[in-house]
């Protein structure tokens, strides 16, 4: 694939009650945003181990969308506070690493913010896009 | 030293107090000493104190559950030991600490470098090391050939003891993390590159993972095959990989004792990854880990208010 | 036997290097280890042993079996250039009577090993001098003998001379185009060096192994001997002999490969079954099945020693279990 219609993939957690509803009132309310996006529904952004974001971008994907309640929202009172934490350290961590800065991207997104969503995806998408294909694609570098 | 402390643990042994203690024997090798689990009083003769221990005792700690425990702990085990109290893989009246304030431990590989030929001997005075080797004599301070984590070590002295040994020595007042703050200004390219060329040299041998103190959980995720996060075998990527996640763990967990580092046959420089993430949580959460058994570690608790910028 | 000056002996080197790789003994960062040669002129041969034994060009840490890609199986790709390795010492080369035992002699044949050891061009080197933690004689093992490998060199600091004998018919060949010089004072020589070898010990000093772990097997000294090991991987990583490995598939199930790596006996799931239960739950189980591989069962099927004396476990060991001790123990 050329440089210039290098379409990434980017796989997104949604939390369940509401970057997944927002997500979906993007979607009847009929608001365009990029096709990249591969969503994968979770129950609160709490429940996702740095681990499928380190994971995925081993396996070869171009970039990690993580999104959940706003901070006060969570549905389980304090699981996005918890995660806050994580992503921001996991997130130090692999830039420090020399992972580039646009590789993983973190967003609050409420049910009602159908605009958000996808104004986040635009934004996400055309960051990742910048970078060009993930370097750390499967079976690239064995010794 | 040595003699004060066989003698406490011969005595404790006596009074029952204790059923096992973890020490440090002499070694086999001239530039080595071995941490070792023992149950009697008979085990207390090749015991030593000298400035070549820098295992983690406290490592040992989760496998002796259930036992009365005497350990030998310098500031560093003592910091982890309070870690393993926080997360309740110890509880503190099985133990018995015997705190030791620690003048800091020798690196012994820089030592053979600049030794030159092999060691067959070396003899511990107060502050200082003689090496003799086939032909030739040599003495070092201490001071000078100390290990990376013990050149910038902030709590020298235990911080929880039962009874503690030797004179309160200070610790570093210097910005520990100053290396980490240099490296970060590198650019995103060039830090990466070091950290491959650093990574390619690992073989896998897990010894980071298992000198530490706080990895203790029975399945490792590179052992676990179902789901399978990381591959075996040398790929880089899967090596890089590894040691993020293993740094990734160690969050707010992680004592700075350099243990990881030391056990490494390869020379790896892994502190570069935990210290860094040390200094974040310590910026950020204003936390340092293994300092009072009653705080709540860094990513068990939050605030409403962290910082919230990198979020969109 | 032909004795050679240093600059011959590079030049020879030099000249093998248009068919071969040249693996050689270099300082690095780190220690003197074995690498591919560029320039000639930095191989070290008056050290005493490697840091890391040569294993790893005949049984790599990683091996590709073959890859799979939508239904179609390729067969991973064969080495094309022939391998040179140089200097190996008189105990790194005994561990290759495990691995042939292993991986050549019993049915099936192991290919993937087989072609490798096939296409290289092994020259054991006599060792200068012997560490505190070398125990070679131990195990009948002349760490000055030129006689194993394809060719046998020994090197005369004092005289920068090389004496050289082709062993294997394809060393022999390899040997033939050199001229010579003199070489009765080979047994003086070597007699010269014998001193330096004082401190290699005979640990077992012709004892039966076999029948002293036999009533041994469930003694309680087992479960002291192991008692600081915190179960990491650098004593099999290391040991010259250790070939024990692991399959694994890699990448996806429409598109992967087929891998082979190291493993190592030190870690819980190297046992584990897949019901979970492991048969060897704790690391002395772990430990004893390590020592008792080495001096026990292969032993007692093969009549060869699982250890070859060099010393590599001891070094590395970040928590110092030394396997002379446990010899020591039991014997």
């Amino acid at each position: 694939m050329s440089e210039q219609n290098f379409e990434p993939k980017i796989l997104a957690f949604l939390c369940n009650w509401c970057s997944y509803a927002g997500a979906d009132l993007a979607g009847t309310s009929r608001i365009q945003y990029p096709p990249n996006i591969r969503v994968v529904r979770v129950p609160c952004s709490g429940r996702v181990n740095p681990l499928y974001i380190i994971k995925a971008l081993k396996d070869g994907i171009d970039g990690v969308l993580v999104s959940g309640c706003h901070p006060g929202d969570c549905h389980y009172q304090s699981g996005n506070y918890y995660a806050r934490r994580k992503f921001n350290m996991i997130k130090n961590l692999l830039e420090y690493m020399g992972i580039e800065k646009g590789r993983i991207h973190f967003s609050w997104v409420s049910a009602s913010e159908g605009g958000k969503f996808a104004e986040v995806v635009k934004q996400v998408t055309e960051s990742i896009k910048e970078l060009g294909p993930n370097k750390m694609r499967l079976f690239q570098n064995i010794k | 030293m040595e003699v004060k402390i066989k003698e406490r643990l011969s005595q404790l042994f006596d009074e029952q107090k204790i059923n096992c203690a973890i020490i440090f024997e002499k070694g086999t090798m001239p530039d080595k000493n071995a941490p070792n689990i023992i149950y009697n009083k008979e085990g207390l003769n090749n015991l030593v104190w000298n400035s070549m221990n820098w295992n983690n005792l406290a490592n040992y700690l989760p496998k002796l559950l259930g036992k009365k425990i005497g350990i030998v702990a310098k500031g560093c085990d003592s910091r982890s030991i309070v870690l393993l109290m926080q997360e309740e893989k110890v509880k503190r009246e099985d133990l018995y600490i015997i705190g030791i304030n620690c003048t800091g431990m020798i690196d012994m590989k820089k030592i053979a470098k600049d030794f030159g030929a092999e060691i067959s001997e070396t003899i511990f005075e107060k502050d200082s090391v003689k090496v003799k080797g086939k032909a030739s004599e040599k003495e070092y301070k201490v001071k000078d050939f100390l290990l990376e984590s013990c050149q910038v070590c902030k709590y020298p002295s235990p911080v929880i003891y039962d009874e503690v040994l030797g004179e309160q020595v200070k610790g570093f007042e210097g910005d520990n993390y100053q290396d980490i703050t240099e490296f970060e200004k590198l650019s995103s390219e060039e830090r990466r590159e070091y950290f491959y060329k650093e990574l390619s040299g690992c073989i896998r041998c897990y010894a980071c993972r298992n000198s530490c103190p706080s990895c203790y959980c029975q399945e490792c995720f590179v052992d676990s095959n179902q789901p399978k996060w990381l591959e075996k075998g040398q790929n880089i990527d899967d090596i890089f990989f590894y040691h993020i996640v293993r740094a990734y763990h160690m969050v707010g967990r992680c004592v700075d004792c350099g243990s990881c580092q030391n056990a490494c046959p390869m020379d790896i420089n892994i502190l570069k990854l935990t210290k860094k993430l040390n200094k974040d949580v310590r910026e950020l959460y204003k936390y340092e880990c293994g300092l009072d058994p009653k705080n709540t570690p860094a990513l068990s608790t939050f605030e409403p208010d962290d910082y919230n910028e990198f979020i969109k | 036997m032909k004795k050679v000056t240093k600059t011959e002996f590079i030049n020879f080197l030099k000249k093998q290097s248009e068919t071969f790789d040249i693996i050689a003994p270099i300082k690095g960062d780190k220690g003197i280890d074995y690498d591919i040669i560029t320039d000639f002129d930095k191989i070290i041969f008056d050290h005493v042993n490697t840091d890391r034994s040569f294993k790893r060009f005949l049984f790599p840490q990683s091996q590709t079996l073959f890859e799979f890609k939508e239904g179609v199986i390729t067969e991973a790709k064969k080495q094309n250039k022939k391998k040179f390795i140089v200097g190996i010492r008189n105990c790194d080369i005994n561990s290759l009577k495990v691995f042939d035992y292993n991986f050549i002699e019993k049915e099936p044949v192991d290919t993937f090993y087989k072609e490798l050891r096939d296409n290289t061009i092994l020259i054991t080197a006599a060792c200068p001098a012997s560490n505190s933690t070398c125990f070679c004689t131990s195990f009948k093992i002349d760490p000055l003998s030129i006689g194993h490998g394809d060719i046998g060199i020994l090197f005369d600091k004092e005289e920068d001379s090389f004496y050289i004998q082709g062993n294997s018919s394809a060393g022999k060949d390899i040997v033939d185009g050199l001229s010579t010089k003199d070489t009765s004072d080979f047994d003086q020589k070597k007699e010269k060096y014998k001193k330096n070898h004082e401190k290699n010990r005979d640990l077992i000093k012709d004892k039966n192994l076999v029948e002293i772990f036999q009533s041994k097997l469930e003694d309680e000294k087992w479960g002291e001997i192991f008692k600081g090991c915190i179960g990491c991987g650098v004593c099999t990583f290391y040991c010259p002999t250790c070939y024990c490995f692991d399959i694994e598939e890699q990448g996806k199930f429409w598109n992967g490969k087929r891998v082979r790596n190291w493993d190592s006996c030190m870690f819980p799931i190297y046992s584990k079954e897949t019901t979970g239960h492991n048969p060897r739950p704790t690391q002395k189980e772990r430990y004893r099945n390590r020592v008792l591989h080495k001096f026990y069962y292969q032993l007692k099927h093969n009549n060869e020693y699982g250890c070859v004396g060099c010393g590599r476990c001891i070094t590395n060991c970040p928590t110092n279990i030394d396997i002379r001790n446990i010899i020591k123990t039991f014997i």
